[in-house]
């Protein structure tokens, strides 16, 4: 019985301390007490053009461009959801979104790339659908979920649709 | 070929110093092994940065991250242990191999549970979703991770037929064939590892290190048991050539081959596959019963079932598949430069051939259970004779006195004197060798003085 209870008892406690050792404070919160941080906008590295025109300010990305069938293409805002970072685009023409498109979805765990196509495509119907950020979350990717919402209600904001 | 039923006179081999090559090899194995699980989990903290682990759901996450690089790495290192190739046997020796997969089989069992345990509830929490939920999620969403799912039923049912009490109820062959399942273990779940495991899905060096050990493991497996075999067959190609019943129940045959002379050290075993009809099914280890002839070698076999029994019957020119040679029970493993033999019963087998390759003035004790079960007596004494060395017959039941004191030290040191200043060679039923090992160090000898083989049937 030795035998198999020290070797098991060693792996709980490497698991055990491996993980203790890259712990936080408050470990033992829920995550859902975790809250979704917005992206900061990087700052200039460079000044400003001398001669722009005053007013403009030369770091904000071109919204909205024009887009292929004569829409207008506004970027959302880059939310970070738990996994890495999800910016979702909108295209839209006289007043309906036309098209979704998820610019960036997390990458950083395997997981979350296995799920990255279902849920762009499951929220790209829904928001086609309902035409606003006001959209069930897909199930399996709460998280993914919620901060493509965000992003798609700053990217309507932008557009004046919220 | 010098007639196999009369013993040509054994090659002399006088008093050499004993080799000591194989001191620490065994630990200079297990130092590698554990470096290389430092490396996997390196992996992961490189990977995870201080103090990210910040929620319940992470912590669970996480902990499930490092049981699976663990039942990972452990499922590689039991599969490489039973390759049978070179390396491992000659640096860690079969019966080590034997003890170290069964004791690192529970860390396996337990740490492949956790890590599926752990990681569902994990990603649960982290999800805000149900268990039930996240695991349909996972199984569905996921590649490869029915299969690894699969790979987890084969493990944990694996896993509880080697439990020793389950293990004696099945048969001996059914169990081995269920016990190969294992390797299925191995196919099934590599996909999930290297698809969604976090420090293997994405290029880099948790990655390719993952797959140099997947590469290293596998050739080592196809190697140990699919192309050293086929070699060594091809050299050697053993037919039976006779075969003599010793006694009633023991029985000795004579193989012929090629190039025989270097086939094995005495004490050492292959595992023999017979192909006739009947016995070809199955491989059993059986040591040889006398050092190696350029033309023959001996193997010599006890009665225990039905397989066994068939081999009474072998007809010469049958065939024999072998893998070998196996085991650390040789002269060259030695420290002194005299020796203690200590056999019971069948495991006389591989005493008598150590007998010719060790010092002379070599002492022997058998124990036999009655003078009928003594095998191959007039050869050992015959043996004894040339090389000065004394047998002590010790017969008798297990409880009459004479056996009794032989399994304590004062009744070893009675018998033989300067016994720690010798190498112990035991062979025989798990508690016999386990009470005689206890009687040795009673008696003085130290731990690496002692050599065992057990024979279990």
């Amino acid at each position: 019985m030795r035998r198999v209870l020290i070797p098991v008892a060693g792996l709980f406690a490497t698991t055990a301390l491996l993980v203790a050792l890259k712990s936080g404070p408050g470990v033992m919160r829920l995550p859902d007490q975790v809250p979704v941080i917005q992206r900061v906008a990087p700052t200039p590295t460079v000044d400003p053009l001398p001669e722009g025109e005053p007013g403009s300010d030369p770091a904000a990305p071109p919204s909205p461009t024009p887009g292929p069938d004569g829409g207008l293409v506004y970027v959302g805002d880059s939310v970070y959801a738990e996994f890495g970072y999800v910016t979702v685009q909108i295209t839209v023409v006289d007043g309906r979104i036309v098209d979704v498109v998820a610019l960036e979805m997390p990458t950083a765990e395997a997981r979350s790339v296995a799920l990255n196509a279902r849920v762009a495509e499951t929220m790209r119907e829904r928001v086609l659908a309902a035409q606003s950020a006001k959209v069930n979350t897909v199930s399996g990717a709460t998280w993914t979920s919620e901060a493509y919402r965000q992003s798609l209600q700053s990217a309507l904001v932008k557009a004046g649709l919220a | 070929m010098s007639s196999p039923s009369t013993l040509a006179s054994p090659r002399p081999r006088l008093r050499r110093p004993p080799d000591r090559w194989w001191r620490g090899t065994a630990a200079l194995f297990a130092l590698l092994a554990w470096a290389g699980l430092g490396v996997a989990l390196l992996a992961w903290w490189n990977d995870t940065p201080p103090d990210s682990i910040d929620n319940r759901g992470e912590l669970f996450v996480h902990a499930g991250r490092v049981t699976g690089l663990i039942a990972g790495y452990t499922l590689l290192v039991q599969v490489l242990l039973r390759s049978r190739v070179g390396f491992v046997e000659r640096l860690v020796g079969t019966e080590r191999i034997a003890r170290w997969h069964r004791d690192l089989a529970p860390v396996l069992l337990v740490s492949v549970v956790a890590h599926a345990a752990l990681s569902v509830v994990g990603y649960a929490l982290v999800d805000r979703a149900t268990l039930a939920s996240e695991i349909s999620v996972l199984l569905s969403e996921y590649e490869d991770m029915t299969s690894a799912v699969v790979a987890t039923g084969i493990l944990v049912a694996v896993g509880l037929l080697a439990v020793r009490g389950v293990r004696a109820v099945l048969p001996y062959e059914l169990w081995k064939l269920l016990h190969t399942a294992s390797y299925l273990v191995l196919l099934l779940s590599y996909g999930h590892q290297f698809a969604n495991g976090q420090q293997l899905f994405r290029p880099g060096f948790g990655r390719y290190y993952w797959l140099f050990l997947y590469v290293g493991v596998v050739g080592c497996l196809i190697w140990g048991r699919v192309i050293a075999p086929l070699r060594l067959n091809q050299r050697h190609q053993f037919r039976v050539a006779e075969v003599v019943p010793e006694s009633a129940n023991v029985t000795s045959i004579y193989l012929t081959g090629n190039d025989l002379g270097e086939a094995a050290r005495a004490g050492q075993f292959y595992r023999w596959r017979f192909l006739a009809r009947g016995l070809w099914m199955q491989a059993h280890p059986f040591s040889l019963s006398a050092a190696t002839r350029p033309d023959w070698l001996r193997l010599t076999v006890k009665t225990v079932g039905t397989h066994t029994a068939r081999l009474r019957r072998l007809q010469p020119g049958v065939r024999v598949w072998a893998q070998g040679p196996m085991g650390w029970f040789t002269a060259s493993h030695r420290t002194r430069n005299r020796a203690l033999l200590i056999a019971a019963g069948i495991g006389i087998v591989p005493i008598r051939a150590l007998l010719e390759e060790l010092p002379l003035r070599t002492v022997v004790i058998y124990r036999a259970r009655t003078a009928e079960d003594v095998v191959l007596r007039e050869e050992l004494d015959r043996i004894a004779e040339e090389r000065n060395a004394t047998i002590w017959y010790v017969l008798g039941r297990r409880t009459d006195p004479a056996p009794r004191a032989l399994l304590t030290g004062p009744g070893i040191l009675q018998l033989v004197p300067d016994v720690a200043r010798r190498d112990v060679y035991v062979c025989g039923p798990r508690g016999f060798v386990e009470a005689t090992r206890a009687a040795a160090r009673q008696a003085g000898v130290r731990r690496r003085q002692i050599h065992d083989t057990i024979f279990e049937f």
